[in-house]
């Protein structure tokens, strides 16, 4: 079914030409795009369910109808802050550093480019997450709550690499983590040279009680996507703003960068 | 006579640069404060000082009519007064309603498109004006509750959190595994997309009925997704006991005569 399609699955921009039909697809996710004169025809859907052409209900786009429309298929962070849920909690001892390195699934970014004005048009996870509340009941905030894979999941092309070192600077406790929550706004994609992709570095610097700070490096990294660069800047230090003493468990968040 | 018509003309062109003036003021006043505090604070607040302005500005313009026309204001209060008291006793309802509608606009324990209960009423609330506010029920009908009786009365409102808790209320015969059926419900919960991961599920043992052990699954989700979860758990509920072959019991009654522990033959006659 669908060997008449043309195959582009892989980051980056690509040539859209009338009535052909496009694949971009990984091994959990597919998405099909078309363009009708001037509508574009965009329709995704997950691999396990049997795709019958004839019944695709496409979501269209309106656009100006002309010959060179680009597109551009790029990942994503969600739309909403990440907590990492490890499956169990890990403890630090005092003075003692971590590096943890986790992957999570990554979400797909469709852009249009006509006449050099880029639109977003969709954003798809690959994989479906679930959500979860992260504060109290009464003020907190809606997130995806995904639990870290360990970084031999197959097609990690398709996953992104947090890099995270947890540092327990305190003389005093040993610092036990049981969930991180990551505004990913403010993270940066990479893309290495085995086109795999990963975030920025997150250091997590615990010092005593209540007294945690992220910070963030990007050094030596090929950026898909930058709001660092914006910034002009390659180490931002962060305060946290929400650290909750719950049982000896502290839970991290990283703050809006103030510059 | 030449005299007095020339200022009968004036007064009468007085008035009307007043009329116009006074009222087309007061209106553009009123609408751009009506949006500087809707933008500011919210639409119901600017409703309403928008409205207050509307009527200050009537009352100035009429005042100032008054006065032209030669009327004597201060007889003119005095018959206000008695008036206002009459009027006064005459609109207890509605001023009552006016004064509960500011309290609702600044307590604000609900806002536009929140889903409250009031009494048996539950529905999305489409406005909150001066006397009262307009909800639409579930089954599309208009209810215009008074302000005064939202003050009197106890009010839910359903949406104002972001996240709420669906109760599943569970029975299973006594026979069952407490243990299987926990983990049968929270696998349930712990696999639906919409249910969130934290808080996380949870399933307590109320009590041992007459005919039933009673529990309850408690699971969290979005406001805009409770009675979409709430469905598709209860159906994923019963389809994974038929599986499982998990009895949901209905009340059994066990009747006996003479001896307690001896139940009484009964004869079928043809």
């Amino acid at each position: 079914m669908t060997k008449d399609f043309i195959d582009i699955s892989k980051w980056g921009s690509f040539s859209i030409k009338s009535q052909e039909i496009y694949h971009w697809k990984t091994d959990k996710l597919n998405i099909l795009i078309k363009k009708e004169n001037d509508i574009l025809k965009i329709y995704h859907y997950k691999s396990e369910n049997e795709l019958n052409i004839d019944e695709i209900l496409w979501q269209d786009w309106l656009i100006k109808e002309d010959n060179d429309l680009i597109i551009d298929i790029l990942p994503s962070y969600p739309d909403k802050t990440i907590v990492l849920k490890f499956k169990r909690t890990f403890s630090i001892l005092k003075k003692q550093k971590k590096q943890i390195s986790v992957i999570i699934p990554i979400w797909v970014k469709i852009k249009i480019k006509q006449k050099d004005i880029a639109t977003e048009i969709l954003t798809i996870p690959v994989t479906e997450s679930f959500k979860g509340w992260f504060g109290d009941l009464s003020d907190g905030e809606l997130c995806y709550y995904i639990t870290p894979e360990q970084e031999n999941t197959n097609n990690q092309l398709y996953f992104l690499k947090l890099p995270i070192s947890v540092i327990n600077n305190s003389e005093k406790n040993s610092l036990i983590i049981e969930k991180f929550a990551i505004q990913p706004k403010y993270l940066s994609i990479f893309e290495n040279q085995e086109l795999s992709l990963s975030s920025d570095d997150i250091n997590v610097i615990f010092k005593s009680d209540g007294d945690v700070s992220i910070a963030m490096s990007n050094l030596n990294k090929k950026s898909i996507k930058s709001p660092l660069k914006e910034i002009n800047s390659k180490l931002v230090e962060k305060k946290v703003f929400q650290s909750i003493n719950l049982d000896q468990t502290f839970y991290t968040y990283n703050l809006p960068i103030k510059k | 006579m030449e005299f007095l018509k020339n200022e009968y003309i004036v007064i009468t062109i007085k008035i009307l640069i007043v009329f116009i003036t006074g009222i087309g003021l007061s209106m553009w006043l009123s609408k751009q404060s009506g949006k500087f505090f809707s933008k500011k604070f919210s639409p119901q607040k600017g409703l309403i000082i928008s409205k207050l302005i509307l009527y200050i500005g009537y009352v100035i313009v009429s005042v100032t009519i008054l006065r032209e026309l030669g009327f004597k204001l201060s007889a003119l209060f005095g018959v206000a007064g008695i008036a206002g008291i009459a009027i006064g006793f005459a609109s207890q309802t509605s001023v009552s309603n006016i004064i509960s509608g500011i309290f609702l606009i600044m307590e604000k324990p609900f806002k536009i498109d929140d889903v409250i209960t009031i009494g048996e009423v539950t529905g999305t609330v489409k406005s909150i004006d001066m006397l009262s506010v307009k909800v639409r029920t579930f089954d599309n009908r208009f209810v215009r509750i008074p302000n005064e009786k939202i003050i009197k009365t106890e009010v839910t409102n359903v949406t104002y959190y972001p996240i709420r808790r669906i109760d599943i209320d569970i029975s299973i015969a006594y026979k069952e595994d407490i243990n299987k059926v926990k983990d049968i419900l929270l696998d349930l919960a712990n696999t639906e997309l919409l249910c969130l991961r934290n808080p996380e599920p949870f399933v307590t043992v109320n009590k041992f009925g007459n005919s039933s052990i009673d529990l309850s699954l408690l699971i969290w989700v979005e406001k805009t997704e409770w009675h979409k979860v709430k469905n598709i758990m209860m159906q994923k509920v019963k389809e994974a006991f038929d599986k499982n072959n998990i009895e949901i019991p209905f009340p059994h009654l066990s009747l006996y005569s003479g001896l307690e522990t001896k139940p009484f033959s009964i004869k079928i006659e043809k």
